[in-house]
């Protein structure tokens, strides 16, 4: 689970930060942006539309960054506009396949009702066309890479 | 070719088949009958009416925050996907081949 720092350290639980910390902490955490800019310096970059940034990140992509996708950001869509969001979620994976990047699915809530079941991500990727044991496996290892690079006590 | 006691053999079968169903609990933020009625309208929306129909969902009880619905096992892909996507914020928390079984996890 990920989360932004509140100040409290909470086991189990992966932080976002906006940079990296100025010290060693205590805690695991992996460098979050939204900005396709930030693609060097960052472990996972938000992305809302893969088609419009995708040249860009093409660019500037390195081995071993995140692509997140919000999955939050469906719930208002309609259908039509759902189905295009899962095949853009296809495509982001086969560039990930291909490039080395680590595909990731969000949930984005921001209260418990937002959260989303590990079945119901699972689902979702079936439903994408990926299959979700191979993709847990992938992105404990990505998880595992990322946290490590930065400082703990 | 078929025999006649081929085909006898293979309708008694498809009447001896029942579809196999699933008992999902859901937490859910408004009215029982709200959430059903947005889930339904969600899963006819992304997966047609159609397979909804086909999912056979149905609200078979609610307790303040949780409902627990049955559907098709078949369909039952669609319908957390249909969960998961849903503007009215609802979360699955359980699932299980038993309403007794279920009740005693919650």
């Amino acid at each position: 689970m990920g989360s932004c720092f509140d100040g409290k350290i909470h086991e189990n639980i992966v932080y976002r930060l906006p940079g990296v910390a100025p010290s060693a902490v205590r805690f695991p955490y992996i460098i979050v942006s939204e900005r396709i800019d930030d693609a060097e310096s960052a472990d996972l970059i938000t992305v809302a539309n893969f088609r419009h940034v995708k040249e860009m990140i093409k660019k500037k992509a390195q081995q071993g960054l995140g692509l997140e996708f919000l999955i939050s950001e469906t719930r208002k869509m309609n259908g039509a506009a759902v189905a295009k969001w899962l095949v853009q979620i296809y495509d982001a994976y086969s560039f990930c396949e291909r490039t080395g990047c680590q595909l990731i699915l969000s949930s984005g809530a921001n209260s418990t009702l937002e959260m989303i079941s590990g079945r119901c991500f699972d689902a979702i990727l079936n439903e994408i066309g990926i299959d979700p044991e191979r993709h847990w496996q992938e992105m404990k290892k990505w998880l595992q890479t990322a946290t490590s690079k930065r400082v703990m006590i | 070719m078929a025999t006649d006691s081929d085909i006898k053999k293979s309708n008694d079968l498809m009447l001896k088949r029942k579809a196999k169903k699933r008992y999902v609990s859901i937490m859910h933020g408004g009215r029982d009958i709200d959430s059903v009625d947005a889930l339904t309208r969600r899963c006819s929306d992304l997966f047609g009416t159609i397979a909804t129909e086909k999912a056979g969902l149905r609200l078979i009880c609610s307790d303040e925050n949780v409902i627990v619905i049955r559907c098709r096992l078949a369909k039952l892909n669609e319908v957390l996907v249909a969960i998961a996507l849903t503007d009215f914020p609802l979360l699955t928390l359980d699932i299980s081949a038993s309403l007794r079984r279920l009740k005693r996890r919650l």
